[in-house]
């Protein structure tokens, strides 16, 4: 054993320790000689302030978190490929006054966890001005505990949650439009529409499913009706018919299921072997896509499905449409791509109001945290795919209403709610 | 297989006498059928009802039964528990599902009975050939390097195996689910008499085979040369190679049955229930070595007994109780917390032997 | 002709490995950077294949590895051919293999994904493919050839001396490259690079540790373990949000992960259901103090507990839990033990998401507040993992304190053999139980912390993977051994968040380690000694015995 070297080495390590403890100071890097870049403070000190600094032709960096993993990939990739467009989108039409924008798609994997990890991730990344995203409710929870914490602006496009944005939460935005309208909507239409008075619920444990359940339950009971039963399941099962059994000895005239695609089909579909041939079935906006129709085959003729539309941009929506295919191979399947690629649009708007040149006019972009903050918030007429979406004090920024739709021949028809005309 | 063998008796320590247990059961007994009694001078439920919920629960016993005799051959063997075998059934599952897909675009799945009947039995073989190669490829790969490693490596090994599976699946097949269309000739039902009670026939059948493939299992396990050698290498492997048996192709041949049968279960699965996806396989698989376990894991008619108790138990459990259908899977890990108190080793379970604890 | 059989199987083998990567999406996702990526598979595998057949003619092993490079990259090409005709005739491969899309055709011939539509000819791209697939194998064959036994001879004593300070160079290095990460003046990897200094983080954990093991006692293992100390100590400090953030889950798991070695490892005792103590740990203190819980907003006049004081109720409430749930498993063993245990961990998970209305169902419990020392937060992931780390200090002390003690090996002796222990006087009663107690606690402990860390707590955190990484983690390590637990913790909790970017793959990747590891190493990355020599027992008693015989 050299004991001098290993001596040596212990020194230098202690050194290098005693440099990089007193290192991380702001010394200037990479700012220009003279003056600074805004007010007369360097890039460090701007960012210490609370400004976003790109260089010259460094690109305007947003995340994006979505659950690429966990229960519903499959959503999740859907909503993530929504955002990726408005990325192609804004860059198409020339960036920023030089800049680009990036994204960083980051796997929150549908759950508290990952989403504090991803939420940590973008904070400790002074290059992040904005992140879309929380695909679930316990996702977007999450991360905006630690986005507020940084300053770092969040538009969730599918967090549907009334809880979500709150007035204590000065970051948190949304596009789509919460749940408690749904839920409104939903029971006036079974309600009033249908006359249907006695109903059974069923939903999939999760946040969103048994939220969705019992503000339909809250609405519903109080038009006057009654709610026979609440049962759940959970995210994955495949076999219904035993509370489907039992739910038909209750006598409700409709079954409610708040829920995602799969299970939703497979309810709908194991409906007649339990001898509920005379039930209606209905969901809400998480199973509003193709495979929901799928996966109930044959028996997804005449249930219905509600979400929140948007005032929906009919041209824009097919253009969109055809990007996507042409980009992914497939064709957008799930209720949040359009909301995706609106929030980031939405944050390029903003950016656009906020941004600044550094006064020497090299090409720095500088964008000030707080300002791009309250330029989100006070989105006001912003032209969507979803509509023209205005958020309110609290960052509900969806624009339309709620919309029904029946399957007939195997493709969603609207039948009542908002943006039909009739 | 122990189930051939006598018991053997060994010690083990027990909890104060055994009186004690049995006042603690009288107890749990009694309040148990007070909340059923309760339950049921509440709600009206029908003999249909029941009948309904039984046949509901023997279905789902069904499935859990295939499952469950591939853990149980597995462990009575090897003595480790196969935690990728939920996923084994999931490939079987696909692979029946492509195989369905193809007869469909032939037009075969709703042409004559016969071609539709052809295409259920064809998608039943397809599935359990592809079982049969995951099966084979597990053992070779991840378990029999192990084979003399302690006893929790293999656990960690068949953990790893199972999350491969699962992810290589989704990521060569997508996210999206993939939805059964079932054929013709099973899409429907049978109806007995007035009495309001519907049985699929994708019930039936997944009920008529269990009960057939388990005897063929039973058949093959105590009348073959090959399942002599089975229960001979269950005993000992040491003294089986002695004895000229060939350890090795023992081994492959338990893992060959279990895959097949997981096969089986994976198609008859997505043909009942209409969905496979990459985690299909996971929590039936779970599930189903509880079931094993209930029964007395190793023990052939035990694994029957255990995933139709299981089965009704899940279908009925709730209604009988009182309690939404989320509590469903709470019974029945409780069931089998109470199993084990009173029978450590599950309802006919062998005693374990020293080398076997 | 038996040059080309003894090709035939490694030559299928690489094939399956090559079809598996290009199916899983490596060309769609990293372009014509895939070619090169089965290129190097090719080139390793030849290598191997060669080096493992010792003393063949070189025009036998060129021979073999253009067999093992010809059959797999033609293989390849023709399938890659088949897709391609699919997809210029608009078949949509996707709908069964989801990643073979046209851009994924593509790249692997030099097209454009419209190109591959529009139906121009991918062969020359395909004779390309085939020609540098199949010369990087022969390469590897070539290379194989080189005499690297003449390399071994070289060692003089000076390398020799050099090579025995290699344990202590190169946590330093690696510390020091860490180090200079922070640096203003180093710009590498752009936003990666956080990630990349947790990796070289991890590395350097891992070889501190495996350098306490390598040097003898002495001065030198002092120093170096007051060295390594205050370079961890200094970690909190150094990193940034990130990286405190993912340590602190790291050491979160490392406090798991000794509770549960003293229940799996010390007393053998296979618990699958450990996430029930965690979860007990973290909801009885996000309930104790939440605003959000149901107790806070239910009982007049509380306005909840503190940290420091949440903390012990939540210990107790795991000691009580641990000796609950203990009590009715005692007769049971092995796997039963198992099966029982993952069904209590999976009932308290769907009891704290059905009793909606006391726990919050799978809303879960929101804002939970963090530590405070004199009002000052300590809510930051930097303050957390400090707090993390002293509280894995004491619970490391303990479990080493029990190890060595009577009870510790009376664990030993009941894990080895039931029956001889209670012939020997052990009371296995007061003996399990004490091992699901000590087990418990910690877990809650670690529960309590991982709570403040969430911030919000949801039911789905404490599903059944977290038992069996728990599990995995202290078996990789090495089980019974608590350096190994760091280990395993490191690579099983740690190293996904490095591999990040790419995100798809993460998981078969792991998993894939996980298999491979098992049956390479399955005493675990640093086995506790006494293990090591349990499990190699075959292989190094083979001499003293015959010595003994002679004697």
């Amino acid at each position: 054993m050299s004991k001098k070297l290993f001596t040596l080495f212990a020194l230098l390590t202690i050194a290098s320790l005693a440099l990089a403890a007193c290192g991380p100071a702001p010394t200037a890097t990479t700012a220009p000689a003279e003056g600074g870049l805004l007010m007369g403070m360097d890039q460090a000190e701007l960012e210490a302030a609370g400004y976003v600094v790109y260089a010259p032709s460094e690109p305007i960096r947003i995340g994006i978190s979505s659950g690429l993993t966990g229960p519903i990939p499959d959503l999740g990739l859907d909503t993530a490929n929504g955002a990726l467009l408005a990325f192609d989108d804004v860059n198409a039409a020339g960036g920023l006054m030089g800049h680009m924008y990036e994204s960083d798609l980051q796997d929150g994997a549908c759950d508290g966890d990952q989403g504090t990890v991803v939420g940590n991730l973008f904070a400790a990344d002074p290059s992040i001005v904005a992140v879309q995203g929380g695909l679930c409710t316990g996702e977007t929870i999450g991360l905006r505990a630690i986005m507020e914490e940084a300053r770092i602006p969040l538009v969730s496009a599918s967090s549907t949650f009334p809880g979500v944005t709150a007035p204590e939460w000065t970051v948190m935005n949304r596009t789509p439009l919460p749940d408690t309208l749904q839920a409104d909507v939903d029971a006036a239409y079974i309600y009033n529409d249908l006359g249907i008075t006695s109903i059974a619920l069923i939903h999939d444990s999760g946040e969103y499913g048994l939220g969705l359940a019992e503000l339909i339950q809250g609405s519903f009971e109080a038009l006057g009706g009654t709610v026979t039963s609440i049962n759940g399941h959970q995210v994955g099962d495949t076999d219904f018919r035993s509370t489907l059994t039992t739910i038909g000895t209750e006598g409700a005239g409709l079954i409610f299921f708040g829920g995602y695609a799969t299970e939703a089909g497979l309810i709908a579909s194991q409906m007649g072997e339990a001898g509920l041939t005379d039930v209606i079935f209905m969901s809400g906006d998480g199973a509003l896509t193709e495979q929901y129709i799928d996966a109930a085959g044959a028996a997804a003729e005449g249930t219905y499905v509600s979400t929140g539309v948007g005032d929906l941009n009919v041209d824009a929506a097919a253009e969109f449409d055809a990007k996507y295919e042409a980009k992914f191979g497939s064709a957008p399947d799930g209720p949040y791509h359009y909301h995706a690629y609106d929030a980031i649009m939405m944050i390029a708007a903003a950016i656009e109001q906020v941004a600044q040149t550094d006064e020497g006019g090299e090409g720095y972009l500088i964008i000030e945290r707080e300002a791009l903050i309250t330029a989100i918030r006070s989105t006001s007429g912003f032209p969507g795919i979803t509509g023209t979406l205005t958020c309110t004090e609290i960052g509900d920024c969806s624009a339309g209403g709620i919309a029904i739709y029946v399957v007939q021949d195997g493709a969603f028809v609207q039948v009542s709610g908002f943006g039909l005309t009739d | 297989m122990a189930f051939l063998n006598p018991a053997k008796k060994t010690w083990g320590i027990s909890l104060g006498p055994s009186a004690y247990r049995l006042v603690g059961l009288v107890i749990l007994l009694a309040a148990l059928a007070w909340r059923v009694n309760n339950v049921l001078s509440l709600q009206s439920y029908t003999a249909q009802y029941w009948t309904l919920q039984l046949i509901n629960g023997l279905i789902l016993g069904g499935l859990y039964a295939l499952v469950a005799m591939g853990y149980t051959l597995v462990y009575g063997i090897l003595l480790m528990i196969n935690f990728a075998h939920g996923e084994v059934m999931m490939i079987g599952g696909f692979a029946g599902y492509f195989a369905l897909t193809g007869f469909q675009t032939l037009g075969w799945t709703n042409g004559t009975p016969f071609e539709s009947g052809l295409s259920v039995v064809l998608a039943l073989l397809v599935g359990m050939l592809a079982s049969l190669i995951a099966g084979i490829a597990l053992e070779r790969i991840a378990y029999r390097p192990l084979r003399n490693a302690p006893r929790l490596v293999p656990l960690i090994s068949a953990v790893g195996a199972s999350f491969f599976l699962q992810y290589t699946v989704l990521l060569i097949f997508g996210v999206t689910p993939h939805y059964y269309q079932k054929p013709a000739i099973i899409s429907s039902g049978l109806s007995v008499g007035d009495t309001g009670v519907f049985i699929s026939y994708t019930g039936l059948f997944i009920f008529f085979s269990s009960i057939f493939l388990m005897l063929m299992l039973y058949l093959i396990v105590s009348r073959s040369k090959m399942g002599r050698a089975m229960r001979s290498v269950a005993e000992s492997k040491e003294i089986s190679a002695l004895m000229g048996v060939n350890v090795d192709k023992v081994i492959v041949f338990t893992f060959a049955l279990g895959s097949v049968l997981a096969g089986a279960a994976g198609v008859m699965l997505g043909l009942h229930n209409t969905v496979m996806k990459f985690n299909s396989g996971f929590f039936p698989g779970i599930k189903a070595f509880t079931a094993a376990v209930i029964g007395g894991i190793g023990n052939l008619p035990g694994a029957l007994l255990g995933a139709f108790s299981l089965g009704i138990l899940e279908a009925v459990g709730p209604s009988a109780l009182g309690l939404p259908s989320e509590y469903k899977d709470v019974i029945a890990f409780s069931v089998l917390i109470l199993v084990l108190i009173f029978r450590p080793t599950g309802i006919l379970g062998e005693v374990l032997s020293e080398g076997k604890a | 002709m038996r040059t080309f059989v003894s090709g035939l199987r490694p030559a299928l083998i690489v094939f399956a490995i090559v079809l598996y990567l290009n199916l899983i999406g490596f060309p769609l996702k990293f372009g014509s950077v895939a070619i090169w990526v089965f290129a190097a598979v090719l080139f390793l595998f030849s290598f191997v294949v060669s080096r493992r057949a010792k003393g063949s003619s070189p025009i036998l092993a060129i021979t073999r590895s253009l067999i093992i490079g010809l059959l797999p990259s033609l293989g390849l090409a023709l399938l890659t051919y088949v897709f391609a005709l699919m997809q210029a005739s608009q078949v949509t491969v996707q709908a069964v293999f989801a990643q073979i899309l046209p851009p994924h055709t593509a790249a692997l011939t030099g097209l454009t994904g419209e190109q591959v539509i529009a139906g121009e000819s991918v062969l020359p791209g395909l004779a390309s493919l085939v020609l540098i697939l199949t010369s990087a194998s022969v390469l590897g064959g070539v290379v194989s050839l080189l005499p690297y036994e003449k390399l071994k001879t070289i060692h003089s004593e000076k390398t020799q001396s050099l090579l025995s300070t290699l344990p202590l160079l190169v946590p330093m290095a690696l510390f020091t490259a860490y180090l200079s990460l922070k640096l203003p003046s180093v710009q590498l990897f752009g936003s990666q690079e956080n990630i990349f200094g947790l990796l070289l983080l991890y590395i350097f954990f891992g070889a501190s540790l495996f350098a306490l093991r390598a040097i003898p006692q002495g001065n030198a293992k002092t120093s170096f373990m007051i060295v390594a100390m205050l370079a961890t100590l200094s970690v909190p400090l150094l990193n940034d949000q990130f990286q405190n953030s993912v340590l602190g889950f790291v050491v979160i798991f490392i406090i798991m992960g000794i509770g549960l070695n003293i229940v799996v490892g010390f007393a053998g005792l296979l618990d699958l259901g450990y996430v029930a103590f965690f979860a007990v740990g973290a909801y009885s203190y996000a309930l104790l103090s939440s605003p959000d819980s149901w107790i806070l907003q239910n009982v007049p006049g509380f306005e909840g507990v503190t940290f420091w004081a949440g903390l012990p109720i939540a210990i107790v409430l795991g000691l009580i839990a641990g000796i609950l749930l203990g009590i009715p498993v005692l007769r049971l063993r092995g796997d039963y033990l198992a099966i029982v245990t993952l069904g209590f961990g999976e009932i308290i998970r769907l009891i704290l998401l059905n009793l909606r209305e006391y726990t919050g169902g799978p809303g879960g419990v929101i804002g939970v507040p963090p530590p405070f020392i004199f009002d000052v937060s300590l809510g930051k992931p930097r303050d957390i993992l400090f707090l993390s780390l002293a509280l894995s200090a004491i619970v490391t002390f303990i479990a080493v304190r029990l190890r060595d003690s009577r009870i510790g090996r009376s664990w030993v002796a009941m894990r080895e053999d039931e029956h001889v222990a209670q012939a020997m006087g052990i009371n296995l009663v007061s003996t399990k139980l004490l091992a699901f107690a000590f087990g418990a606690v910690f877990a809650s402990l670690s529960g309590t912390l991982y709570a403040v860390r969430q911030v919000n707590i949801f039911p789905d955190n404490f599903a059944l993977d977290v038992s069996i990484n728990v599990l995995a983690l202290i078996i990789i390590g090495g089980i019974g051994s608590i350096e190994g637990v760091v280990i395993g913790a490191i690579a099983l909790i740690g190293l996904p968040e490095v591999l990040r970017s790419v995100n798809e793959y993460r998981i078969v990747t792991f998993a894939a380690l996980l298999v491979a590891m098992m049956a390479i190493r399955p005493e675990g990355l640093l086995p506790s000694l006494r293990r090591k020599r349990e499990l190699h027992a075959g292989e190094q008693e083979n001499i003293p015995r015959r010595k003994k015989i002679a004697r």
